[in-house]
């Protein structure tokens, strides 16, 4: 694939989902043309990258998805569900199609009918009535579209030079070449240089122009609008390639102005076209094409103000065409262009925010777009240097131990101080270092979420339940590891709180809550975990039910299970083979959910925890680490040998003398924090000889916990807390239990870390 | 390639200017902003450097040496060339 297919590749997938979460958003908060703007030019964008690189299929279905756009923008049609639904599907036909050319660098060979098909689907909600979009009304009733008035003010000096004999047919070209049409080796001015008969000729950014920094010489920003005495077919013939990019549009003799032999004055051609857009106003009162005229004058009318340098006035009428729109009625406009044309005419009126409306208006046009710079850094290179960052940090550990050795063997003490100060700066450096680099595999949670609207949507739909979705700290930031695995974790755990959690309408009213039920995934940061919530309002978790399902699977005996506080009750759902579903649907329910959730959040480090009310919801809680890359470990020393054990695992660190400690059974044991935790010796688990120690000695013990089950071990010492690149066992030890991996020390010794959750089940 | 820059320092487009010379242009304006930019002897001008032109905001030096450039895209009014519409 060439960097240029790559690219669209990403550029294609971003634009689907972002055009998608658009989509949803309009289906659950309803159109605001903001909104509809960004889905259009998510579409128009998506054909034109189609169009560079040559696929004609999903250039015409995407056309097609255009026109519905636009007729929605144009107040036509309402973005009604079934549209949005089409919509999508739009969308996930483009999807298909982008993974299918990554993969073949082609479409499948029958995209073309199945681009019809859409196409038409798509087409059905336009109302019949309305022809496409190229064929603009010619009729002079209508008046003409507000860009070509405006061309004709702006370009009226070259019209007066250049028009001569009264031509018989005049067109109107606009031409906005796709941002990529160089990379297609089109040269836009050359297509206007082949027009025979050009008379007037405007070239325009179609956004304003940034610094120059910011400038792709190779993005084309242009637009291109000329006014031509030529016939339709030759210009048709000129702009053959690019079709979907010009609009040709007749104009009556009489648009251009009889006495433009004459040069007007500047004023009154503005003043012309403000008037042409109070006839548009009057013209017809029809409703259906209300916020389309009101739009096209408003839009017109301040285009010709702007050009006669009378932004201010622009600005007023931009307000005015809003006011209009918002309140359904066109005399806040109409009124606006009045003033206007008094302003016009030099008649003074209300200039009190003339000034200051000019000024902001410079204002955006002015501020520098901040520049948000990016580079696509393939993955492994960050992997090659996050290893690379942890080598260091192993090796800076070898100072502190040449440290040591000058002191002890060398009885060089100040050697031993310069060693220290060096090794503190190195450590400083290599720990910032360290961090630099593993801010570089930090991603948004965003980038996992980003499905999760249209999931939550489908499925609700498909179960009759009405759900709202409410995503919060999506720019909570965690290493991509994570965040790459959370994926499943939290499809498991929406589509059961969906399922399960998430009462019908109409339960739901008989329980007075209201009819949409939400679901919130809410990512946070804590200290440093990383914490994700999915938490539901729907009908909670029953403990009772939960025991009688757990008694019915055998996964505890009815003794335990009585035994178990509520809390402990509802945790059971995490257990392999439970599922709380009394019918297994397609959704969830297969009982493979919960306890697939709690491997892969444990499996990176973290916990699973479930809160939940009967009646009131369900909070499912997912406590992450931010990074994976480096593991906390303390060094302890048991039997003669050092070992490590894992940080999170270690709650606490206790010296203990031997009156404290009591034999339960054949075990010791001891009170702690009222709970009777067992104590086994480090050395005995490890199959070491055990030190005598005297027995009045207070004996050291680390206070584990994992997996809900806690012990006390039994040490010699506690030498170091180490942070450390955790390597796993390789080769025939891969399978070994009860080790987590090694790692080096600064002396170069290999240091076993010990997993202690396979110690403590 | 058809952009240089002049002893003088000023940008120099001579003949053809096609879409590649877009990219040595822009950086030649973006080292030096207020550069003098000479089109006299310019032969066609494609689009992409038209383009840097008018994004970098400045009035080149002396008459487009692209005929079509310059009855067709010079600022107006008035227009440039046109009888009659010289500064009265």
């Amino acid at each position: 694939m060439n960097p240029l297919h790559e690219q669209f590749v990403i550029e294609a997938r971003e634009l689907v989902h972002q055009a998608t979460d658009d989509l949803i958003a309009l289906d659950r908060e309803g159109s605001t043309p903001e909104r509809i703007d960004r889905i259009f030019r998510a579409f128009h964008t998506l054909k034109g990258s189609a169009g560079i690189v040559e696929l004609p299929a999903m250039g015409m279905m995407l056309h097609a998805a255009e026109h519905v756009l636009a007729a929605i923008q144009a107040g036509r049609i309402d973005a009604d569900t079934d549209l949005i639904n089409q919509g999508l599907a739009c969308l996930d036909q483009v999807s298909g199609w982008v993974d299918e050319f990554e993969a073949r660098a082609a479409l499948p060979a029958d995209s073309a009918e199945d681009a019809h098909a859409m196409a038409e689907r798509l087409r059905a909600f336009l109302p019949q009535t309305v022809s496409a979009p190229e064929a603009e009304p010619d009729g002079a009733a209508n008046a003409l579209p507000g860009w070509i008035s405006d061309l004709i003010a702006s370009q009226r000096a070259q019209i007066a030079r250049t028009l001569g004999a009264p031509a018989a047919a005049l067109f109107a070209i606009s031409y906005e070449p796709h941002a990529g049409c160089f990379f297609n080796g089109d040269d836009p001015v050359g297509l206007m240089r082949q027009v025979p008969d050009l008379l007037a000729f405007r070239i325009e950014p179609r956004q304003a122009w940034g610094g120059l920094a910011d400038l792709d010489p190779y993005a084309c920003n242009l637009r291109l609008r000329a006014i031509a005495a030529t016939g339709r077919d030759e210009l048709a013939r000129i702009f053959r390639l690019v079709p979907d990019q010009v609009r040709i549009v007749e104009l009556p003799a009489a648009a251009l102005p009889s006495d433009s032999t004459v040069p007007l004055d500047h004023t009154d051609l503005i003043g012309s076209v403000v008037r042409e857009q109070q006839k548009v106003l009057e013209a017809s009162s029809a409703k259906e094409d209300f916020a389309g005229r009101v739009g096209a004058a408003a839009r017109s009318a301040a285009n010709a103000l702007r050009s006669g340098a009378r932004s201010d006035l622009a600005e007023q009428i931009d307000r005015a065409g809003a006011a209009a729109l918002a309140q359904g009625d066109p005399r806040p406009l109409s009124s606006a262009l009045e003033t206007a044309l008094a302003s016009l005419a030099g008649i003074p009126v209300a200039p009190a925010e003339a000034g200051s409306a000019s000024g902001t208006a410079a204002a955006p046009a002015g501020a520098a777009r901040p520049a948000l710079r990016l580079l696509r850094v393939d993955e492994a290179r960050i992997d090659a240097l996050v290893n690379l960052a942890g080598e260091l940090i192993v090796a800076k550990n070898g100072l502190a131990h040449l440290a040591r050795k000058a002191d002890n063997e060398l009885k060089d003490h100040d050697l031993a101080v310069a060693i220290k100060r060096e090794h503190e700066a190195i450590e400083r450096l290599a720990g910032d270092l360290h961090a630099a680099v593993l801010q570089l595999r930090m991603v948004p949670v965003a980038q996992v979420l980003r499905p999760f609207p249209r999931l939550v949507r489908d499925m609700s739909q498909r179960l009759d339940k009405k759900v709202g979705l409410v995503m919060r700290g999506e720019a909570t930031e965690a290493d991509k590891t994570i965040v790459d695995r959370l994926f499943e974790p939290l499809l498991h755990l929406v589509r059961n709180a969906l399922d399960h959690g998430v009462e019908t309408p109409e339960q739901r009213r008989a329980a007075g809550k209201p009819d949409v039920a939400s679901i919130a995934i809410q990512a946070s940061r804590i200290g440093d975990r990383f914490v994700v919530e999915v938490v539901d309002d729907g009908r909670g978790i029953d403990p009772a039910s939960v025991r009688r399902k757990a008694n019915e699977r055998r996964l505890m005996t009815a003794d335990e299970l009585a035994a178990l506080s509520d809390e402990q009750a509802i945790d059971l759902v995490f257990l392999p083979g439970f599922s709380t579903a009394a019918a297994v649907s397609d959704i969830s329910g297969r009982g493979v959910g919960m306890d697939a959730v709690r491997m892969t959040v444990e499996q990176i480090g973290g916990r699973a925890s479930v809160t939940s009310v009967v009646g009131a919801g369900t909070t499912v809680r997912l406590d992450l680490p931010m990074n994976i890359a480096l593991a906390r470990i303390m060094v302890v020393e048991a039997g003669g040998q050092l070992f490590g054990l894992p940080m999170d695992a270690v709650s606490e660190t206790v010296r203990l003398t031997a009156d404290r400690i009591s034999q339960i059974k054949n075990n010791n044991g001891f009170v702690w924090r009222e709970r009777v935790v067992p104590i086994c010796s480090l050395a005995e688990l490890m199959k070491l000889p055990d030190r005598p120690s005297s027995a009045s000695a207070a004996k050291l013990l680390i206070v584990a916990e994992a997996g809900g089950k806690m012990a006390a071990f039994d040490v010699e010492a506690i030498r170091d807390r180490l942070d450390i690149v955790l390597k796993p066992l390789p080769g025939l030890l891969a399978g070994a239990k009860g080790y987590a991996g090694t790692t080096l020390l600064g002396d170069g010794r290999v240091l076993l870390v010990l997993d202690l959750k396979e110690f403590l089940s | 390639m058809s952009v240089r820059r002049n002893d003088a320092g000023a940008i120099v487009l001579d003949g053809a200017c096609p879409v590649e010379d877009a990219e040595p242009l822009l950086q030649m304006l973006q080292a030096t902003p207020t550069a003098m930019l000479d089109w006299s002897r310019c032969g066609r001008l494609h689009t992409a450097v038209l383009q840097v032109i008018l994004a970098a905001r400045l009035v080149p030096a002396g008459p487009c040496g692209d005929p079509w450039v310059r009855q067709w895209m010079l600022p107006d009014p008035p227009a440039a060339g046109a009888p009659g519409s010289g500064r009265a």
